[in-house]
């Protein structure tokens, strides 16, 4: 309880004294929404090099993962911060979900194993990110009690948050449903795939981070 | 045979959140759906979360979760009260619903103009 107070304060002066230092910006939200695809464009985009592999099973990054030192430019404005991608958060892991990836069954209890120590890990990181960007999905309902719970604590601690809704590329995507579901927050719609509207994406972080 | 257990708001009031959650927990493992007579904090539902994640073995698969009478209009000073009370007193448990299930029963939960659906998985037998 002391340190949810003390989370508060820290948000608190990284706001008064923000600008002012090296920001640790995290990638948040639920598996496969496309954090580390985004991560990657980012780094490729500024430092040219990727971040970590991406895949279409759930689970794929199980590890936090911070890239130190980018910096990136918008309208002649400079912003430095750490990256850190961060495993996707879940309220469940069955290993049997891997199974029917066709994996065998070794490898799947162990993938699952990985995966809620990446789960656990992310929650632990969560203390610590001074600004975050929640990427998901923008073909899944964003109403899921993950997303509701993420936004709650970095709301709660009075920390600045940009909504990603990645996949637009894709025809079921829907970013109306994700901008009614968050209102208070700025939304944008992008592919983090094929880096539609991107460029949309960096002035809306700058705003939000600086 | 489906079970729902539920823990009426007397009960929860004098309980701090780890003794809560570890309340929870214990139900949720022996397979049983908790109706929680309070609201979970985003704090309390990410901790309740961890903790779930960290008990999943090849047997236990999780949670899902459903919070009924959610707040949305969270205004900084809401936003402060809570933290000054539940830094230094018991947390202040909000009317409202919030129903926990182990995932292995439980496909997911829905809600909408005052009824709740539980989607159980196939394999559950409801006697």
């Amino acid at each position: 309880m002391i340190a949810r107070v003390r989370g508060l304060l820290k948000g608190f002066f990284k706001r008064i004294f923000k600008g002012r230092k090296k920001i640790k910006l995290g990638l948040y939200g639920p598996p496969n929404g496309g954090k580390t695809t985004l991560a990657n464009k980012i780094c490729n985009d500024w430092i040219g090099e990727e971040m970590g592999t991406v895949s279409s099973i759930a689970h794929e990054t199980r590890e936090v993962q911070v890239k130190e030192q980018i910096k990136i430019q918008s309208n002649g404005k400079e912003l430095e911060f750490n990256l850190v991608d961060t495993p996707g958060i879940a309220t469940k892991i069955d290993y049997e979900d891997f199974l029917k990836s066709g994996m065998k069954e070794k490898e799947a209890k162990e993938r699952a194993k990985e995966a809620t120590r990446g789960v656990i890990d992310s929650i632990k990181w969560l203390d610590d990110v001074d600004t975050v960007i929640i990427v998901l999905d923008s073909t899944h309902d964003p109403y899921s009690q993950v997303n509701i719970t993420i936004i709650g604590n970095l709301e709660a601690r009075d920390i600045p948050v940009l909504i990603v809704a990645n996949k637009v590329d894709l025809k079921k995507s829907d970013i109306k449903r994700i901008k009614s579901a968050f209102p208070q927050y700025e939304v944008v719609g992008i592919s983090a795939k094929y880096g539609k509207n991107i460029e949309e994406f960096y002035e809306k972080l700058f705003e939000v981070a600086n | 045979m489906l079970t729902f257990e539920f823990i009426q708001h007397k009960e929860i009031k004098s309980m701090n959140t780890e003794k809560l959650i570890e309340r929870i927990m214990t139900s949720v493992k022996e397979n049983k759906i908790v109706l929680l007579e309070c609201k979970l904090e985003p704090d309390e539902r990410m901790k309740l979360i961890k903790r779930a994640i960290e008990l999943v073995d090849n047997d236990f698969t999780g949670i899902e979760l459903l919070v009924l009478n959610e707040d949305r209009e969270r205004t900084i000073s809401k936003i402060l009260k809570t933290h000054i009370r539940n830094a230094m007193f018991l947390p202040e448990r909000k009317k409202g619903m919030t129903i926990i299930g182990p995932s292995k029963i439980i496909k997911g939960m829905e809600h909408d103009f005052g009824k709740v659906h539980i989607h159980t998985k196939p394999q559950t037998k409801l006697e």
